[in-house]
């Protein structure tokens, strides 16, 4: 159902507590907090965070699951399941019974989710909810390569900045070279230089194939930590594709 | 932690704080709010791309060395608004102590008026002070202590005396690193810059700002450890001036003398009119307390302000005469006279009785009760002059601060030294050397450059004052040095926080000025003080002082033989502050575990073995036993025979300074010695190159395990090492972030921790428990054996001490361990998921105790293996 | 498998303890140490040479004990000097008070035949008793003479038995060696904390006699007899009288405290502060003759060298018109800690 897609990890710590008696905010609070208002119950705001860092999908699901679960506590009446469209581009935050809502993004967390547009009282209530633009957390590509694995011993460690961002690259692992190719729409080079999906642990899916990459799956994804990421690049001349070029250090173990 | 956030995208920001300075330094902006009393913020700092931060402890001598730190501000970014040279300059004219709220100035016209809502800040010395007010001579409303820097006493009339409106020196402010958290867009976080961001360097500015490169000021900064090699008073010197014996004086003192005439009624005889007569006199009134006076100089006084009242009083009923025959009365204490008072009667037929009676206070002492008479004369013939004699007992007196009762002690002999240099810092109990010989002082007070000493005796007799002066005293030269004793951690925490009340404060704040670093409780651990030298190193009393020696030459003696150090790093506080650790490689319970999962290939291999030099087979402690460094044994000599023969003594050469001798001290170093050269064979210290990620820091005892073929096992011939490592060095790569530790790992023989039993203090079943309390301090031990567990639960011997075959007690399974509270006291609470062999049952009053299975025992995990078990070839049996 | 009681303490090297061989297995060692101790620590709990001169009839000594509070059985031994050969019995009561009138209950020994005693040697006899825990005086007659004898010397020490299992009132916890000997047993914290514990416990609970001033138990009227103390006729000042004075040998110990147990009784008049005991660097204590047991501690002072010693004199006064006379006085120490 998709094809080529980059998506990022959000960092977080927890605390995993879900619903009132989750705070607002955790410590190194990036992207990894969502909320709901209920319309039945304005005064209360329910709040769900993983308690690792989770992959893009997976926060999705937990998120859904976290939102869900806070039911019936408080009052609070809801069941939810956020979801993203590979072909719009849009993720959707929907009440799967109905309920009336209000999502509230905590941190740079509607960026990251794509909804742009105001969130505020204002907004309403709605039982679905869709972002207005792409989201940051993950990047669609039309393709990319991935060059055979290298020892990564000698990998040098290296601090780069992408855009606003500074991280910090590593490995003592195997070293893929990766070159990722993009259609140049506005959203996609502002996010990568939003710098989810090109820094610290990212997973590359190629395709379809859910598995990971291995020389018999060759169609597999790859999930690794990137070491290196040159600058957009354009590709040929009618500057319709861009391209990067990245170093992405995985574990040795199997 | 904000390392295990790197590895999903997060970047680090440094910032810093420098002491006194309203600014909070930052690589980056930020969001949220300044630190706490801060109003400043700039993006002008720039750290060297390849600098490291870190600390490392030393061995041999029980001292951190702390990395130094260079760092640069930039022009374009606004430091240059700082570097400015003060516009506006007075000077104080009185001291002012560190809470003083009001500072007397000579002229305040240059400095901007200020309000409540609006202080202006001013500096002295290291300290920023901020006022609310002011008058011609005074700021008012003045808070001390303002943005990072330490509230200090400052002195009048000395250099340090300057009042700025811009910092005028920088050398010595504190510097404070920390590192905040990015994330991968770009933002910071945390509401306010210090919530979220680690401290991970300390120390002081050596060198700098100075311009660089024509668009920053750099800066060069020590660490805080640095701090342990200055050398604390540099031995005041002087020239002795005199011996007068002098004490200070209460001006509260007053004679009292009372007259009264009867005449003969009776039952009851009446006072004749015209008595009682009466002088008071307080001969010290008008000087300030404490004025130091001499013998002379008292009796003077005294002399004068008698006379004077008697003609004050001028009674032509009666008469008195002041005769003051002079004589120090060698029979009554020390620094006294002797004087007689007339008392004529007038003739006066009524008077057949008279009493006379006098009173003193204070610093005078009456020693002999004057004559008079009692009972009835009869009718009495005036004119005949009556005596009185009074021994008058002016002694020289010891104050110490905690007496308020002044109580009454003499000292033949003041020595008063006319001082080379400002006189600030005289220790109030000490050492004083003239020309060769070494006296004690039991008390000190200073008069602008004039120290007087009293309490004089020969070093070894701390209570007595037996000192005579030989006959050519006078005029030689003096120098004073501080001499203290106590238990190793009261000793260490003394030096380190002691100022006499002018600096950091706190409950080690009580020795004198100059007999300690000042440091303020945020910069010192004291907890580990105490933990770690509290044990067998809690008999030995310490003594320490001598002129011109730092901490570093008072106690790495102690330090390294015990096998300590005292470093800066960041503890579990969350700041970095001076702690001891150990520096062997003993232990079972390691914080960290290094696997090759964290080793950082990073231009070359990750794992280095570092040789610094062949073993020790030598130690040589010399042992002092007075201040003046002498009257100690023999050194001890402790060597390793083969050794020495193979390979020639390197020799470890130690100082330890003990208050006198102390019979254990033998046994305590030969032990000592013996653990020393028993190990020093068979450690060796690695440099590892890891992940950012691990939570390392000098001091603590990790877990090593690779297959790195820079490390061979001789024991069972593989690449790699498995087992204890202990920190001795942690550095931080600040381009990158990558983490560079020096780990002290086991060469030979492997030393393993002593297995821990825990007495059972409550169960809920005998027979077949579920849960069962005991004592709390075992919670983080269970809880990090079941993680290490991979979660599942782990195995627990039970036995009775004293009954029957110990061996058949049953075994326990415990899933999870959780602290509970029962009654106020916290225990930790283990919950049984299964039990077997348990023959008969739990029971507190035979005192079932919890420990470890048998190593060979399928339930025995890996990690309780690792702690002391029978028959494992290199344990105890 | 089992509480082992070795006859012989092991001295373990201290390199062992650092570079252990397998064989050497030190904690094991000192902790069989322990039970030897146990074992093999009696210190005399009473040791007296009663005053008297050779007499033919029964006689009955009344003296104060601190016995062991793990209730051990003592070992009594007797020196006689007989006349005549043939035997004599022995009698030990126990008495859990302080007043020697009443409250003696059943012989802890009853009166037991000796063997034959041979005439005009000394003879030593024993039998072993145990002394519960919280008797406080004892009762020994000697009776059944063949003629006139002398009794030497009374000594009461613990039996020497074997450890048993189980923890003991004084804290003693016996080492079984099945614990540690199983392979692979965990060495653990309690296991070393036991050794100094146990030493000090079994110290701390064995009293030792330092001193000792016994007499016949008669009670009033006392006969004049030398140490009967009464006041000099024709004087006006009261009889203050020396009639004890001992050395005590105290290896290596420096301040010490001990306890004076004193039983003594007069005929008539004050009891208070009749009997009176200094030992060397201490103040000098009086107790009361009041027919009780009464106790009071002693601050002694040693050098600290392996020749300390503390000296001991006992002096009884009588006041006018009554006779004082002291039963018996015994000077019980427990070492302290190290």
């Amino acid at each position: 159902m998709a094809g080529a897609r980059i998506q990022s990890y959000a960092y977080s710590e927890g605390p995993s507590a879900v619903g009132a008696a989750a705070p607002a905010t955790a410590k190194y609070q990036g992207v990894q907090t969502l909320a709901v208002i209920e319309q039945a119950y304005p005064a209360d705001t329910t709040y769900a965070r993983p308690s690792t860092a989770t992959l893009w999908d997976d926060l999705l699901v937990s998120w859904g699951v976290s939102l869900s679960s806070a039911y019936p506590m408080g009052g609070h009446a809801g069941h939810y399941a956020i979801t993203y469209s590979t072909t719009t581009q849009r993720v959707t935050i929907a009440s799967t019974n109905g309920v009336a809502f209000r999502p509230v993004m905590v941190g740079q967390g509607n960026v990251y989710l794509g909804f742009t547009q105001d969130l505020s009282s204002a907004a309403g209530w709605a039982t679905t909810w869709t972002g207005a633009s792409a989201p940051r957390g993950v990047v669609e590509l039309v393709g990319l390569t991935v060059k055979p694995a290298e020892d990564g011993a000698k990998v040098t460690l290296t601090r780069y900045r992408h855009g606003r961002g500074v991280a910090t690259g590593w490995g003592n692992t195997y070293v893929h070279h990766v070159t990722i190719w993009m259609r140049a729409e506005d959203g996609i080079t502002g996010n990568l230089n939003k710098g989810w999906c090109v820094t610290g642990r990212v997973r590359f899916y190629q395709g379809a194939t859910l598995t990971a990459y291995s020389p018999t799956n060759l169609a597999g994804y790859l999930d690794g930590y990137v070491v290196n990421a040159s600058g957009l690049k354009a590709y040929g001349t009618s500057e319709d594709f861009l391209t990067m070029d990245l170093t992405i250090a995985t574990g040795r173990t199997p | 932690m904000i390392w295990n956030a790197l590895q999903y995208g997060w970047g680090v920001n440094w910032w810093l704080t420098i002491g006194g300075i309203d600014c909070a330094w930052s690589e980056a902006s930020y969001n949220g709010t300044l630190p706490a009393g801060f109003s400043h913020g700039l993006r002008a700092l720039e750290i060297g791309k390849s600098a490291e931060v870190g600390q490392a402890v030393d061995r041999d001598t029980g001292m951190g060395q702390g990395l130094p730190l260079t760092f640069s501000l930039l022009s374009q970014y606004g430091a240059a608004a700082w570097m400015q040279a003060p516009t506006a300059t007075t000077v104080l004219t009185a001291n002012c102590i560190k809470t003083d709220g009001t500072l007397t100035v000579k002229d305040t016209s240059a400095f901007p008026a200020a309000s409540y809502g609006a202080p202006v800040t001013i500096y002295i010395g290291l300290e920023a002070i901020t006022y609310t007010g002011k008058t011609s001579t005074t700021f008012t409303g003045c808070g001390r202590g303002c943005f990072g820097s330490l509230a200090t006493a400052h002195f009048y009339g000395t250099q340090g005396g300057t009042v700025t409106d811009k910092p005028r020196v920088w050398r010595g402010r504190e510097i404070r690193l920390y590192a905040a958290p990015v994330s991968p867009d770009g933002h910071t976080t945390g509401a306010v810059l210090t919530d979220e961001s680690l401290e991970v360097w300390r120390g002081f500015i050596d060198q700098g700002p100075y311009r660089d490169k024509a668009d920053k000021f750099t800066i060069e900064a020590l660490a805080l450890d640095r701090i342990l090699t200055n050398p604390l008073p540099a031995g005041l010197t002087g020239t002795v001036l005199g011996l007068d014996a002098r004490a200070p004086i209460d001006p509260a003192s007053y004679l009292h003398v009372a007259v009264n005439a009867y005449d003969n009624s009776s039952p009851t005889p009446l006072v004749v009119t015209g008595y009682p007569w009466e002088v008071l006199i307080t001969p010290f009134a008008g000087l300030a307390p404490g004025t130091l006076l001499s013998l002379a100089e008292q009796k003077d006084l005294i002399h004068t302000a008698w006379t004077q009242a008697l003609i004050d009083v001028g009674a032509p009923a009666v008469l008195l005469q002041w005769h003051d025959t002079g004589t120090v009365d060698p029979s009554a204490d020390i620094g006294g006279f002797h004087s007689t008072a007339v008392f004529v009667y007038p003739a006066n037929s009524a008077i057949y009785k008279t009493i006379l009676t006098v009173n003193v206070n204070g610093h005078l002492k009456r020693d002999q009760f004057p004559q008079w008479w009692t009972g009835g004369l009869g009718a009495y013939v005036g004119g005949n002059p009556e005596t009185f004699g009074i021994n008058w007992v002016t002694g020289l007196r010891l104050l110490p601060p905690s007496n308020v009762n002044f109580d009454y002690v003499d000292f033949p002999y003041t020595l008063k030294v006319s001082l080379d240099s400002a006189a600030d810092a005289v220790p109030a109990y000490g050492t004083v050397k003239i020309g060769d010989v070494e006296l004690l002082y039991k008390s000190s007070v200073t008069v602008g450059n004039v120290a007087y000493l009293n309490g004089l005796s020969p070093v070894s007799n701390t209570t007595g004052y037996d000192w005579v002066p030989p006959n050519d005293t006078v005029t030689q030269k003096a120098s004073i040095q501080f001499s203290r004793t106590g238990l190793a951690p009261d000793v260490i925490l003394h030096l380190l926080q002691s100022s006499g009340g002018l600096m950091g404060g706190g409950y080690w704040d009580s020795w004198g000025y100059g007999e300690g670093y000042g440091l303020p409780d945020s910069a010192v651990d004291q907890t580990s003080m105490s933990v770690l030298l509290g044990g067998i190193e809690s008999d030995l009393n310490l003594r320490v002082g001598g002129s011109a020696v730092s901490l570093q030459d008072m106690m790495s003696g102690m330090l390294a033989l015990t096998q300590r150090g005292l470093v800066a790093r960041p503890d579990s506080s969350g700041s970095v502050r001076l702690g001891v650790v150990s520096t062997n490689v003993n232990g079972s319970w390691y914080k960290t575990k290094i696997t090759d999962d964290h080793l950082l290939a990073f231009n070359g291999d990750p794992i280095t073995a570092i040789r610094k030099r062949d073993p020790v087979t030598q130690i040589k402690v010399a042992l002092t036993t007075d201040a003046a460094g002498k009257g100690g044994s023999q050194p001890y000599t402790m060597q390793e025979t083969a050794g020495v023969l193979e390979s020639g003594g390197q020799t470890l050469d130690l100082t330890l300074s003990l208050d006198g001798a102390q019979a254990h001290a033998d046994s305590l170093i030969k032990i000592w010695g013996a653990a020393i050269l028993a190990q020093t064979h068979s450690v060796q210290t690695v440099e590892v190159r890891v992940v950012p990620w691990l939570d390392v820091v000098t001091g603590d005892l990790c877990r090593l395990e690779t297959t790195h073929p820079a490390l061979w096992n001789w024991a069972t011939a593989t690449e790699g090492y498995t087992g204890q490592a202990r920190c001795m060095g942690a550095r931080r790569d600040l381009g990158q972030g990558a983490l560079i530790l020096t780990l002290l790992i086991q060469g030979g023989p492997t030393v393993a921790g002593i297995s821990p039993a825990a007495q059972i203090a409550w169960f809920d079943s005998g027979s077949a428990p579920t849960l069962v309390n005991i004592e709390a301090r075992f919670n983080a031990y269970m809880q990090q054996a079941i993680t290490e567990n991979a979660g599942n639960p782990i195995v627990l011997t039970h036995y009775m001490p004293g009954y029957g075959t110990e061996a058949s007690g049953g075994y326990l399974t415990v899933s999870a361990a959780a602290l509970v509270n029962v009654s106020g006291t916290d225990y930790c609470q283990l919950t049984i998921s299964s039990h077997a062999g348990l023959s008969g049952s739990l029971s507190t009053s035979q005192r079932s105790t919890l420990t470890l299975p048998a190593g060979g025992f399928a339930g025995c995990t890996d990690w309780q293996r690792m702690f002391a078990h029978a028959d494992d070839g290199t344990f105890w049996g | 498998m089992a509480v082992t009681s070795p006859s012989k303490l092991t001295i373990t090297k201290e390199g062992d303890f650092y570079f252990t061989a397998m064989s050497a297995n030190p904690l094991q060692t000192a902790l069989a140490n322990s039970n030897h101790l146990y074992k093999f620590h009696t210190p005399n709990l009473l040791s007296f040479s009663p005053l008297g001169v050779p007499v033919n009839f029964a006689q009955t000594y009344v003296v104060p004990v601190m016995p062991s509070v793990d209730g051990l059985s003592y070992d009594f031994w007797y020196s006689i000097l007989p006349v005549n050969s043939g035997t004599m019995t022995v009698t030990v009561e126990a008495n859990t008070g302080t007043n020697p009138s009443g409250g003696w209950g059943s012989p802890i020994y009853p009166a037991t035949a000796t063997a034959s005693l041979t005439a005009n040697v000394w003879n030593s006899t024993r039998h072993t008793t145990t002394i519960a825990s919280n008797v406080r005086m004892l009762r020994i007659t000697i009776g059944s003479p063949r003629g006139n004898y002398t009794l030497g010397h009374v000594a009461v020490q613990p039996s020497r038995v074997n450890v048993t299992s189980g923890f003991k009132t004084s804290g003693f916890i016996p080492f079984d060696d099945s614990l540690i000997t199983s392979s692979r047993a965990a060495i653990n914290t309690e296991m070393i904390n036991r050794c100094k514990t146990n030493a000090l416990s079994v110290l701390n609970d064995r009293q030792q006699c330092l001193a000792s001033l016994v007499q016949p138990y008669v009670v009033s009227p006392f006969t004049n007899g030398p140490y009967v103390v009464t006041t000099p006729g024709g004087y006006t000042y009261v009889a203050n009288r020396l009639i004890g004075m001992a050395t005590a040998h105290v290896p290596g110990q420096n301040k010490m405290t001990a306890h004076v147990y004193c039983l003594a009784s007069v005929d008539g008049g004050s009891t208070a502060d009749l009997v009176t005991i200094w030992g060397s660097g201490s103040d000098s204590v009086t107790l009361d003759a009041t027919g009780h047991l009464v106790s009071k501690p002693l601050h002694l002072q040693g050098n600290g060298t392996q020749t300390s010693q503390v000296s001991f004199t006992v002096r009884v006064k009588a006041n006018p018109g009554q006779k004082t006379y002291l039963h018996s006085l015994i000077v019980l120490w427990q070492p302290g800690e190290f």
